[in-house]
């Protein structure tokens, strides 16, 4: 682990955006099936070097078996897995270069503390000096020092938790996985080790591959994210990019809050622009925007770029919408107010900074509003 | 709980009964070992004199020994093989698990005497085809560990449904052989388990009297089968005293079992 | 996966295989010396529905009627005795209940043989239980309580009471007894609180014990064998007969298939009949 502390920063640069250098981890077209339930659907990921990726979704999208098919855990029906360059599909899991912290953390009960950070290094034949020296480190890291002696039993969950990490990150992996590591913690504790979480790997340098169905956890540490929907990868790419260009309405739905437009058709704009019509009005688009294919089939406005405006204003000559409503429903979400508005087109979800001007609308009250054109976003399905 | 003290009451009394009806065989078995009368039921004074006896018997000796070497060989090649047994087909698919388990549950539910019935036509045309299968000792072992398996396995099979399947997964993960995640993780975690199945192998082993019956041979007499042939020779104080060491046996094996169990209840406490 | 292989070998080879060994032995003759000869015949199966070769005789149907019929009457006898023991036992304070508990198991580990023997000198001649029957007139004085199906039937409720107590006593312990308690609250008597507040708590239990009752009860060779007496001849002690002094394996193996055939419909049964639980276990 301090062997990679050096190349760390370049590494980390170039994961966030550059062009793919080595992967830690590939896997291409990867299938599995379990009777007549496709949990993997031909998915192909590459994971950088010194990378945090998460692979988001909802329970049984496939997630815990991408996982656990970079393990070793399991075999797949069909594609390959690469780790560090050379191919491991077939590789049990004790010949892979890799370490996961399971949900249930899976600590032996019948093993000390230490011993069980001590394992995977015994296993390794390392000598005892070196094995005792690296465990103490980590153990300081994970700030578990003090707990060495005890059983497993006599640990609380976030301790069992830094005993996981700690149990893992001895073994300097390749890769680290982290089957929903946080998954039995509460709120409170679980943002808690999560920043810890995402320290340790910038510190170690380590390439994390994380299993996570909490959209926030993703978000807050993630370099990038994948998104699954039943064993299919949608959308890859860092937490911002995929919340402000989801490509497909399960994106947009599953990464906080999105007012979905159905398009009905194209239409012609003002002076001829080409348009799509939806059943709010026509919205300008611009064909040349549109990556191959045709017109999009769903649009969608997060519900903190609509803007409400007491009074109608005039009809914009700049392409952006306007709306008239009434608010239906008004709730206080501490920072920010959330709406549900009416308009003859549909509801909307609108989300303002608590503490404008003007205070808080109450329901019933008629409003205006604005939804600008650069607010749009254009969805594949 | 308000009527535990009534109903207490009237079962007790139908409980000291049952009880009584229960120990009233050991009972009889283990006054008359110490009875001096030869013959008949009364009380002719206290004697050690058939324990002697037994003891000066060659016969018993001899059934003794094939009796504690063919419970100790069959429990150690049946707690292998049923721990196996059970181990792998926790990896099976669950329809095929189920199958399995059918396939052990039906040994457990076949009378005694028509695997006995069985294996001795079985070992017979054995020896009619291959020349092997001569009764005595070897075919004992296999008679024995034959009923024993299912046992073992079901045991075992218990614990291990208790165990987290991660545990192994993490131990595999961490870098060791399938091999070695058993022995470093999964075996110290159902040793109680396990311990438990040959203990109950042991004990079935030893009390066996209808398949030995059928599958000994001459010179392999294990100690149910020389009670057997005793008592259809008519009742002696020798066999009372051979019968009390069993029952002796049985209680010394029941209590330990409760006094470990206690202990390892105690230390396993947090 | 595969280290259930070997496990898995041994049974088919020393279960399955001799067991299939039976059914086929059962549709082969008997040489004159005794051995296993073609041609393969239905004839074992005739004689055992009682058509011999004197005609009609209905022995064994009779042993097989009389087996089944003493199972069920054995492990009828073990539930009534057993539930009382096992609530008992259940009702006790905990540091009594390990003790009351370990007296079961106790028997439940002594070598049947012994104690079915017990039973001869239980109920010899100059016994007492036989002294108080014939001082009550039952039977002349100094004959001896057994053989008979009397003897068969006691000493088969006190060898297999420990195998319906245990798993009974399971079921007991983990009753609810607010149900019982609000049962009787609404105005149940007794035995109603039983049948519709208790029994379908411990029905898992009752039924495991039952089938573990029944199952060696049925095929029983050695207590018929020494407290039965010839007249109590059952399915086990057929069986031993034909495959020891009366040296027709063929026949006795279609004994054996018809009681094994016998057994486990007689267990499908009670099954049945005691809830679906029973022999359903540990295996996830």
């Amino acid at each position: 682990m301090v062997a990679r502390e050096g190349a760390q920063p370049g590494t980390l640069a170039r994961a966030a955006d550059g062009p793919p250098a080595e992967a830690a981890v590939a896997v291409t077209a990867l299938s599995r099936r379990f009777g007549a339930v496709v949990a993997l659907d031909q998915v192909s990921l590459e994971v950088r070097r010194g990378e945090f990726f998460s692979l988001l979704g909802p329970s049984g999208c496939g997630k815990t078996t991408l996982l656990r098919l970079i393990a070793g855990l399991d075999q797949p029906d069909a594609g390959a897995v690469i780790i560090g360059g050379r191919p491991a599909t077939h590789l049990p899991p004790h010949q892979r270069p890799v370490n996961t912290v399971f949900q249930s953390y899976a600590l032996f009960p019948h093993l000390s503390v230490r011993d069980n950070v001590a394992f995977g290094l015994r296993l390794r034949k390392v000598p005892a000096a070196e094995c005792a020296r690296r465990v103490r480190a980590v153990m300081e890291l994970t700030r578990i020092t003090e707990l060495a002696d005890r059983r497993p039993a006599q640990l609380s969950g976030g301790q069992k938790q830094r005993v996981a990490l700690a149990r893992a990150v001895v073994n300097e992996p390749e890769v680290l996985l982290l089957d929903e590591p946080l998954g039995a913690l509460d709120a409170g504790l679980r943002r808690e080790l999560r920043g810890e979480l995402r320290a340790l790997q910038r510190r170690l340098g380590l390439t994390c591959i994380l299993v996570t169905h909490d959209q926030e956890e993703a978000l807050a540490v993630s370099d990038r994210i994948g998104i699954l929907r039943a064993g299919r990868l949608e959308q890859v790419g860092p937490p911002a990019r995929l919340y402000d260009q989801p490509r497909t309405r399960f994106v947009a739905g599953f990464l906080g809050a999105c007012n979905l437009v159905p398009v009905l058709g194209a239409a012609s704009g003002p002076a001829g622009a080409p348009a799509l019509e939806t059943p709010h009005g026509a919205v300008a688009w611009s064909p040349a925007a549109a990556a191959g294919g045709g017109p999009p089939r769903t649009l969608a406005v997060r519900p903190e770029n609509i803007e409400l405006v007491p009074a109608p204003g005039p009809a914009g000559e700049n392409g952006d919408l306007w709306l008239r409503g009434q608010v239906r429903e008004a709730v206080f979400a501490g920072a920010q107010m959330q709406y549900q508005i009416e308009t003859p087109g549909g509801w909307w979800r609108v989300h303002q900074p608590a503490g404008q001007a003007g205070g808080p609308l109450t329901a019933g009250v008629p409003v205006t509003l604005r939804v600008p054109a650069a607010a749009w976003r254009m969805l594949e399905d | 709980m308000k009527a535990c003290g009534r109903s207490l009451g009237g079962l007790g009394g139908v409980a000291a009964a049952l009880y009584l009806f229960l120990y009233a065989p050991l009972a009889v078995v283990v006054v008359f070992s110490f009875n001096a009368a030869r013959h008949g039921q009364h009380w002719e004074g206290f004697t050690l004199q058939w324990y002697r006896g037994l003891w000066e018997d060659a016969t018993a000796r001899a059934a003794v020994g094939t009796s504690l070497g063919l419970a100790l060989a069959s429990t150690v090649i049946s707690t292998v093989l049923g721990t196996a047994l059970a181990w792998g087909l926790r990896r099976w698919t669950p329809r095929w698990r189920a199958r399995g388990r059918q396939a052990l549950l039906v040994p457990v539910f076949v009378p005694d005497i028509v695997l006995a019935a069985a294996l001795l036509l079985f070992f017979a045309l054995a020896r009619q085809g291959a020349g092997w299968g001569q009764l005595g000792r070897d075919t004992l072992v296999l008679a024995h560990v034959t009923f024993q398996i299912p046992y073992v396995t079901l045991v075992v099979g218990a614990r291990l449904a208790g165990l987290d399947p991660a545990l192994e997964e993490a131990a595999r993960d961490l870098g060791a052989t399938p091999g070695r995640a058993f022995r470093r993780v999964t075996l110290p975690l159902i040793l109680p388990g396990v311990l438990a199945a040959a203990w109950l192998a042991f004990t079935l082993s030893l009390d066996d009297f209808v398949v030995s019956f059928f599958t000994s041979g001459p010179g392999t007499t294990t100690l149910p089968v020389l009670i057997y042939s005793s008592v259809k020779r008519g009742l002696t104080p020798e066999i009372h005293a051979l019968s009390t060491l069993l029952v002796l046996a049985a209680v010394a094996g029941t209590v330990g079992v409760v006094l470990l169990r206690r202990r390892g209840a105690v230390n396993s406490a947090p | 996966m595969l280290t259930a292989g070997p496990g898995l070998l041994w049974l088919a080879v020393f279960f399955y295989l001799p067991l299939a060994l039976i059914l086929g032995v059962s549709f082969l003759s008997r040489g004159e010396l005794g051995e296993i000869t073609r041609p393969f015949t239905l004839e074992n199966y005739r004689r055992l529905l009682g058509f011999g070769l004197l005609g009609f005789e209905p022995l064994y149907p009779q042993i097989l009627v009389r087996s089944l019929g003493l199972g069920l009457v054995s492990t009828l006898g073990c539930v009534l005795a057993g539930l009382p023991l096992a609530f008992f036992i259940a009702r006790l304070p905990p540091r009594w209940k390990t003790a009351a508990l370990t007296l079961v198991v106790i028997p439940f580990w002594t070598n049947l043989l012994v104690r079915t023997y017990a039973w001869q000198v239980l109920l010899a001649p100059e016994g007492w239980l036989a002294r108080l029957a014939a001082a009550l007139g039952l039977v002349p004085a100094g004959t001896a309580l057994y053989p008979g199906v009397g003897a068969v039937l006691v000493a088969m409720v006190c060898d297999f009471l420990p195998f319906l107590v245990l798993p009974l006593y399971a079921s007991v312990e983990k009753v609810d007894w607010t149900l019982a308690e609000a049962a009787a609250d609404l105005g149940a008597r007794r035995w109603q609180v039983f049948r519709h507040a208790l029994l379908p708590q411990i029905q898992p239990g009752l039924a495991a014990g039952a089938v573990l009752v029944f199952l060696p009860a049925t095929g029983q060779f050695v207590i018929p064998d020494l407290l039965g007496g010839a007249r109590t001849v059952l399915l086990g002690n057929a069986i031993q007969q034909q495959f020891g002094p009366g040296l027709d394996w063929p026949f006795g193996a279609a004994i054996a298939t018809v009681g094994l055939a016998a057994v486990l419909a007689g267990m499908g049964v009670l099954r049945r009949l005691a809830g679906r639980h029973a022999g359903e276990g540990e295996f996830g």
